[in-house]
């Protein structure tokens, strides 16, 4: 897979240098300064990450009544829990939970343009974004589901769930068995953001 | 298992391969943040440049880069809203004063 994401050195210089370009006219011209860009991105980078996802679906897994409040309506159910400022910006303001049962997998993919629900996962992997994973994602789920070590039964149903501008899906896992007596923390270390996007299940505990 | 040795998304921050990746993400969104045009037209502007990408039969159209689409989505949005060349008007916490445009 390395091979085919093998990077011409010419165009990433020549990327670097249309960004740093397009920065310094933005800074000449007063439309923003670097200090600004900083701070949006400092920001992003502490706080719109996995780490929000894995409290929500911990909050799902120990609180049935949330589990279904966050399905119905994800903005609502999120404005429940201590969760970062801003959580309704960039791509986070058409969150939609969708849940794992049994007999039920859900996979979200974006055919479009990768759109991802950033607040709760942060930056989505970079195989997320490439057309043939979000192809076949879309054409044989069950089949790549396999290759990446999911196997699911035969008759499990397999709901793709295709991320867009008005609805940017994240999954709730199934919680693993043989986890009642689980802290909260020791249940958020077996969610992975793989997990949340659908093609991992949730981690078993040690 | 995971799908690939970079699939190990459970660090606390999100992570970019290259300098410029990060900072091309942190204009468009500072730039949406400040509003200077809302996140929709970014995303949209998006769409329509991997959308052609997609549909481009050019033999030169060059090898999948999510943040070289994401670059040239910028480049567009940056024009289609004059910022180079009409600059908003901004306050001293560099948000755009409001505009004509929305």
């Amino acid at each position: 897979m390395t091979d085919q994401f093998a990077y011409p050195a010419d165009r990433e210089k020549s990327s670097a240098d249309r960004v740093a370009a397009l920065e310094h006219l933005l800074i000449e011209k007063g439309v923003i300064t670097a200090a600004t860009v900083e701070k949006v991105l400092s920001y992003f980078e502490s706080e719109m990450t996995p780490l929000n996802g894995k409290k929500i679906v911990v909050k799902a897994w120990t609180d049935p009544d949330f589990a279904a409040r966050v399905v119905d309506d994800t903005p609502a159910a999120l404005a429940e829990l201590d969760l970062p400022e801003g959580m309704a910006g960039a791509e986070g303001e058409h969150l939609q939970a969708v849940a794992n049962v049994p007999g039920v997998h859900n996979v979200v993919i974006c055919t479009l343009c990768s759109c991802f629900p950033w607040p709760v996962l942060g930056l989505p992997p970079y195989w997320y974004k490439d057309p043939v994973f979000r192809a076949r994602a879309a054409r044989e789920p069950r089949t790549v589901l396999a290759e990446v070590g999911v196997a699911l039964p035969e008759d499990t149903e397999i709901k793709v769930w295709d991320s867009s501008g008005h609805s940017r899906w994240f999954v709730i896992p199934e919680r693993p068995s043989g986890t009642e007596d689980l802290t909260d923390a020791e249940l958020m270390d077996l969610v992975t953001t793989e997990s949340m996007i659908g093609v991992a299940l949730a981690g078993q505990p040690a | 298992m995971t799908l690939h040795s970079t699939c190990t998304t459970d660090q606390a921050a999100p992570s970019f391969d290259h300098e410029w990746q990060r900072r091309a993400f942190g204009l468009a969104l500072a730039l949406s943040e400040f509003g200077h045009y809302p996140w929709s037209e970014f995303q949209q502007s998006l769409i329509d440049t991997i959308g052609a990408w997609e549909t481009s039969t050019d033999p030169g159209r060059g090898e999948w880069q999510y943040y070289d689409h994401w670059v040239s989505a910028l480049e567009h949005v940056v024009k289609q809203r004059e910022l180079l060349t009409k600059p908003l008007a901004t306050d001293d916490g560099d948000h755009a004063v409001a505009d004509d445009h929305h």
